[in-house]
């Protein structure tokens, strides 16, 4: 292995460059950071061990493999941990167990059934939609074209209002 | 209803499950940010993350370093480093000379100092700071903390492996840190290390 004091400022110009870009990206997607500092962590580290003295030859499509391969062992490990549950942003916290909640769940067993109605090609992308990510990314997750995802998605929502509405759900049904 | 009505009742619809045994393989979420298989196979397992947060948060990690990693192989804008430097840290209030707080391990003591191995006490290294400890147990997580002099923490990072590197930013300035780990074994119970100063170069 070479000098570590050679080895540490290319290895420190990568990471900060690459860091710069994850923050970037994973700020975008909403990540937190303890998930973006222990997956630049991760990625510091293989880094380092993988290339010894040669970091500043590392090609572009090494640390894009590096990063991924990264995330996915940080996704591994957590399942392995079996983490505790995340509370989504719709939980019933602070809901008493009285007829509001009932309520409240019989609206989830509507909104759900009615979801499952939708064909498959157009049911995903109306729950990215709702789920707040942009046409933009939808688009680019599944390699579609723009007019293609607005087509499916508008077409999808239409579905789902009508499936709604079928199940007594519409405009000021108290969600 | 419109699209905010919408919104509000399909959040009330995503599960938190804290058993993942019905969830897709993390390698099916990848393929998914990665645009890899069939289009039916990726719907499918599209379906599935946007009903449950816990496989939401693992696509929004790989589309995270899947995207970063992509922009990594464009053309890089340069950005003066001397500023990236400057914003850092400000950290040349450090004094001289201060002394580490010994803070005596109050979980478990036996073994605890055998946790740490390198750097060891008193020990001079130099950059990138490397900070090593011996596995307790398979499946452990540790929590591993760089201190100021006066033990303020400065930097800390969670993994499962048995070494961490400190961001050349953080011990830029060099001088005087103490180190410390905390290990999480699978049953829950942890192992913490005392503090361990050393001085980087």
């Amino acid at each position: 292995m070479a000098n570590p004091t050679d080895l540490s400022v290319p290895l420190e110009r990568l990471v900060t460059r690459f860091a710069r870009m994850v923050r970037h990206v994973g700020r975008g997607r909403g990540l937190d950071d303890p998930d973006l500092d222990e997956l630049l962590q991760e990625v510091r580290i293989r880094l380092w061990r993988a290339r010894g003295g040669v970091i500043g030859g590392l090609n572009a499509a090494y640390v894009h493999r590096t990063a991924v391969s990264a995330a996915l062992d940080i996704i591994r490990r957590r399942r392995r941990a079996r983490e505790e549950p995340i509370e989504s942003a719709g939980s019933f916290a602070g809901t008493s167990r009285t007829a509001d909640a009932a309520e409240a769940g019989d609206l989830v067993e509507r909104v759900t059934q009615a979801m499952e109605s939708l064909p498959p090609s157009r049911r995903p992308v109306v729950r990215m939609h709702l789920a707040g990510y942009p046409r933009e990314e939808i688009a680019e997750l599944l390699g579609w074209s723009e007019a293609k995802t607005r087509n499916l998605l508008y077409r999808g929502l239409a579905d789902l209002r009508v499936a709604l509405l079928r199940q007594g759900i519409g405009p000021g049904s108290g969600t | 209803m419109n699209d905010d009505e919408l919104q509000r009742a399909y959040a009330r619809t995503i599960r938190s499950p804290s058993d993942r045994t019905g969830c897709p393989e993390p390698e099916a979420i990848a393929d998914l940010a990665a645009r890899r298989g069939t289009e039916e196979a990726r719907l499918a397992t599209l379906d599935h993350v946007m009903t449950c947060a816990a496989c939401r948060r693992d696509l929004d990690l790989l589309i995270g370093a899947d995207r970063a990693g992509a922009r990594y192989a464009r053309p890089r804008v340069w950005i003066a480093t001397a500023a990236a430097a400057v914003l850092v840290l400000g950290v040349g209030a450090l004094g001289a000379r201060m002394l580490i707080r010994e803070r005596s391990p109050d979980v478990e003591r036996g073994g605890a100092t055998a946790l740490a191995v390198s750097p060891e006490r008193g020990a001079a290294v130099t950059r990138p700071v490397a900070l090593r400890w011996h596995a307790v147990t398979a499946g452990a997580e540790y929590r591993v903390e760089l201190l100021a002099p006066d033990g303020n923490p400065l930097w800390s990072a969670v993994t499962s492996d048995s070494l961490a590197l400190v961001p050349d930013s953080i011990v830029a300035r060099g001088g005087d840190y103490g180190w410390w780990v905390t290990a999480r074994r699978a049953d829950g119970t942890t192992l913490r290390s005392p503090v361990t100063p050393f001085t980087v170069r």
